[in-house]
């Protein structure tokens, strides 16, 4: 969503129900699957991306479209997410549903899923944003309100402790049949 | 270039965002770095796996969306902001005047049960602390001076800029204090910026600072203006001279505004005003303000400010 947007933009800003059809069928897989590996439970996720679209609109005046919309989009589910999660901070575990999500037998997708549900918040946000929904730092650093330095920090240490534990010998051992290749 | 230095930008690397001052010497020493070669490859693996979380498929929320959307009215309440410039005609730089008039039109206290006061407080306390982006711009009076403070926040950084007297925010869950820029006139803020910590800032400042106050909130009846009635909670300040009126709108239950009296004479005068802005996409740029911690003490510190934001 870049310069080529400003029409959608103009027509969102004025409340155009069209236009707010067309940003919800352009992000909200993008805004579910995202508030689904922030929260590690479906339910959470549809919460989130409910609740994403409907302050969007809400708050559709105060887009200054210093930012693309994408961005906007994933900072209020950012804000939805920590509004949720607060609710169930000492519930917090691993929705069995979510690591089976669309049949994928990736390697150790179990085992990521919940690596990355046990990071700190703010390296799981940026982790995410750029890993899982390939925002450059720069664009994380506007999700999170943060300088790009602290995003890159934030996605090392986190790239850092899922490496850790992924290659650890106490994981599954790194063989060709883990890989597909000698390592 | 070191290990420790090459490591930490072997994640940058594989994400391409390595910066060019660095890509020279990090390639360079990745030539001659057996340790890091096999951790570039290691985080390279694990790049791909990562990327692999991409693969979902959502439910259609559509309907909810909607429905959500529906229940919020929003033909009729539309964005807090919009309702602050056309409905109570505040607007930074208003005369007090104009602003204590709008007051006196709307301000026609109705004792109602205190019950009542109570469900209206917790209702506006729960809608409030599930937001974290606000706006707050706090006008008040004292010996025939104004001041204004304005603060944003969005829940991970907290902006001030103030006219007069002293600003307080937190960092890395230490309150810090400054003072005002001896060299800023009236209107010309002096901004301050800081991260802080979620888990301690979850709500407006204002409303935590008075929750604590809120024994006995009373139902002071209803406002309305132009089509939107607003009700009021009135609650007893820090002393029981001081009494603070909230305007709750009556489809969020959020505060448009807050009130602030005190009692001389027998009469509640108002000294201040404050307005409420709650926005969930706040412009990461009003946070872009450079602050100099140079003091290591959590409070009483002083700091160097540049930048307006």
């Amino acid at each position: 969503m870049q310069h080529n947007d400003r029409d959608l933009i103009e027509r969102f800003r004025k409340g155009e129900s069209a236009a707010f059809d067309e940003l919800y069928e352009r992000m909200h897989l993008r805004i579910y699957r995202f508030g689904l590996r922030l929260s590690a439970c479906r339910e959470d996720a549809e919460d989130i991306t409910v609740q994403t679209f409907s302050e969007a609109y809400r708050a559709r005046g105060s887009f200054q479209g210093k930012s693309s919309l994408e961005t906007w989009l994933y900072r209020i589910a950012v804000h939805q997410a920590h509004r949720i999660g607060r609710k169930k901070r000492n519930e917090r575990r691993l929705d069995d549903t979510v690591v089976d999500e669309g049949g994928q037998t990736g390697f150790r997708r179990i085992e990521l899923e919940q690596l990355i549900a046990s990071l700190p918040d703010r390296q799981r946000v940026a982790f995410l944003l750029v890993k899982s929904e390939g925002l450059s730092y720069r664009e994380a650093g506007e999700v999170m309100g943060r300088p790009m330095g602290t995003v890159q920090s934030d996605v090392h240490e986190a790239s850092k402790r899922l490496r850790s534990a992924m290659f650890s010998e106490s994981s599954v051992p790194d063989t060709k049949e883990n890989y597909g290749y000698e390592v | 270039m070191k290990c420790e230095q090459a490591q930490k930008l072997i994640d940058a690397s594989v994400d391409g965002e390595l910066t060019t001052p660095f890509r020279g010497p990090f390639e360079s020493h990745l030539k001659a770095c057996a340790t890091c070669q096999t951790e570039l490859a290691r985080a390279s693996r694990a790049d791909a796996i990562s990327r692999q979380l991409a693969d979902v498929s959502a439910p259609d929320l559509r309907a909810r969306t909607f429905d959500a959307l529906a229940n919020l009215e929003p033909s009729r309440i539309g964005p807090l902001k919009e309702i602050m410039k056309t409905t109570l005609g505040i607007r930074l730089g208003l005369t007090t005047a104009l602003a204590a008039g709008a007051l006196a039109i709307a301000f026609v206290p109705r004792m109602a049960s205190a019950n009542s006061g109570r469900e209206l407080w917790a209702k506006m306390a729960k809608s409030a602390a599930s937001i974290h982006a606000v706006h707050i711009t706090n006008v008040w009076k004292s010996d025939g001076k104004k001041g204004q403070t304005e603060i944003w926040t969005d829940g991970h950084s907290i902006r001030m800029d103030e006219a007069d007297g002293a600003i307080r925010f937190s960092k890395d869950g230490k309150f810090y204090e400054t003072r005002r820029n001896p060299d800023g006139g009236q209107g010309e803020a002096v901004a301050s910026a800081a991260s802080i910590d979620p888990a301690i800032f979850t709500l407006p400042v204002q409303m935590k600072m008075l929750s604590a106050g809120a024994s006995e909130p009373l139902d002071f009846g209803t406002t309305r203006l132009n089509g939107v009635s607003y009700r009021k909670v009135g609650i007893v300040g820090r002393s029981e001279n001081e009494r603070y009126t909230f305007w709750i709108d009556p489809n969020t239950n959020l505060p448009a505004k807050k009130v602030d009296e005190t009692l001389r004479n027998g009469q509640w005068v108002e000294i201040g005003y404050q307005t409420f802005e709650f926005l969930e996409g706040l412009d990461p740029a009003l946070f872009n303000v450079k602050a100099t911690l140079v003091s290591d003490k959590p409070s009483g510190s002083g700091l160097k400010v540049s930048g307006g934001g």
